[in-house]
């Protein structure tokens, strides 16, 4: 049903979307034929007895200025369904034809 | 299919459609007036779906055509009828829907249908389809459940600590290193005890590799609202099947996910954080159903840890 600029995408749309706020998390699979030697071995380890570092993040995104008077949040003018309080609000620009 | 994302995840999901008529199609304008119209009869959404189910009915008809088809379809839908012919062209519509377009058209939007979610632009040309969008779902219904502040230091490193994680194939039992990791086995019985792993699948099982959890989203990409960085023992190794070992992307994103290695993995060597092994139910783990998150969507339901409970000596 998408109109006009007909190409497909290799990449998801989820990835695309996460990209830069989130990835998954590995580990990675190792190739197929596995180095003999551990690449690992050259990397600094971190002394287990100093305190680990830990930071508050979000998922939230931040919306730019423009973005945001562009794109204007749901209003009294819009067609809504579902709870304000959703943790995931959809806007839907979309064509019935 | 917004609509139905909407209607399978009622309290997590709202929905707002605006109207973008694509000026090429002839069409277009006359079909938002329907919905607004109906909409003015508390119908909008039973015409909104009904436009899009029956698309290929009308979009070869002449305009006179489609708005007696429009008509039909007002009275089987149990509209009063004389108003929704009246409101169809009336001027209060026709300028809502052209408004909505020239809005669309300022903003630049590419074409149909364009989204946001929270916002922020979805982008376009993706598939707009459940299987990108229910995982942004779960990820953001996350967020309910995640932490804003780091877990406070709740374990004594003189003591041992077990986990028992209790799955529908089994329990595996996981003897903690609290000496050798004390931050990620503190990270991790905190979160037990909160409950964020209880329901939780095994969403990533590579047979040879490992088996990975930890993410109540199922997605892979879920944490606890939180990163924390690596301790890294070099004594510990990933030398057999067994090791626990911490989930990262990238060094010192530490959150709630985890891996059980199911053979020797020595390429993760002082890259990821080990913080404990399988002491019990290691065939558990072995017969976990492989699922394979980079390799499509077509995947079978991870199996499901019911439960994790911490037992502290």
């Amino acid at each position: 049903m998408r109109k006009t600029l007909p190409f497909s995408l290799l990449l998801t749309g989820l990835a695309l979307f996460l990209a830069g706020c989130a990835s998954a998390a590995t580990p990675a699979q190792a190739t197929a034929t596995p180095s003999p030697t551990p690449a690992s071995a050259a990397s600094t380890p971190t002394p287990a007895a100093a305190a680990a570092h830990c930071t508050v993040t979000s998922l939230e995104a931040t919306v730019e200025p423009t973005t945001a008077s562009l794109f204007p949040p749901p209003g009294a003018s819009d067609w809504t369904a579902g709870p304000a309080s959703a943790p995931v609000t959809f806007i839907e620009y979309g064509d019935f034809m | 299919m917004l609509a139905q994302l909407q209607a399978k995840y009622p309290n997590e999901v709202r929905l707002t459609f605006r109207h973008f008529p694509l000026p090429q199609h002839d069409k277009s304008l006359l079909a938002a007036q329907a919905a607004e119209a109906a909409g003015l009869q508390g119908k909008f959404w039973e015409m909104h779906d009904l436009l899009y189910a029956h698309q290929s009915d009308w979009e070869t008809l002449t305009a006179g055509q489609f708005e007696d088809w429009l008509k039909t379809q007002a009275a089987a839908a149990g509209l009063d009828t004389a108003r929704f012919e009246t409101d169809l062209h009336s001027d209060a519509i026709v300028n809502k829907v052209k408004q909505a377009q020239q809005n669309a058209l300022k903003a630049g939007i590419p074409g149909t249908p364009y989204l946001l979610v929270n916002g922020k632009p979805y982008p376009y040309g993706s598939p707009v389809d459940l299987i990108n969008l229910e995982p942004i779902v779960k990820l953001y219904a996350l967020t309910r459940r995640q932490f804003d502040t780091c877990p406070p230091m709740q374990i004594d490193v003189r003591k041992a600590y077990s986990a028992t994680l209790k799955t529908v194939k089994g329990d595996i039992v996981i003897q903690l290193f609290p000496g050798q990791a004390p931050t990620t086995v503190n990270n991790f019985v905190f979160l037990a005890r909160q409950g964020w792993f209880d329901g939780m699948t095994f969403h990533r099982v590579l047979p040879g590799f490992i088996a990975q959890t930890g993410d109540p989203s199922g997605t892979g990409y879920g944490s606890p609202g939180y990163y924390f960085s690596n301790e890294i023992d070099p004594a510990l190794k990933f030398d057999a099947p067994g090791v626990v070992g911490m989930a990262n992307s990238g060094s010192d994103s530490n959150g709630s996910q985890f891996f059980i290695t199911l053979a020797a993995a020595p390429d993760l060597n002082g890259r990821y954080t080990i913080f404990g092994k399988v002491i019990q139910g290691m065939d558990v783990v072995q017969k976990l159903t492989p699922r394979d998150p980079s390799k499509g969507s077509d995947l079978p339901p991870g199996d499901k840890v019911l439960s994790v409970t911490i037992e502290e000596k």
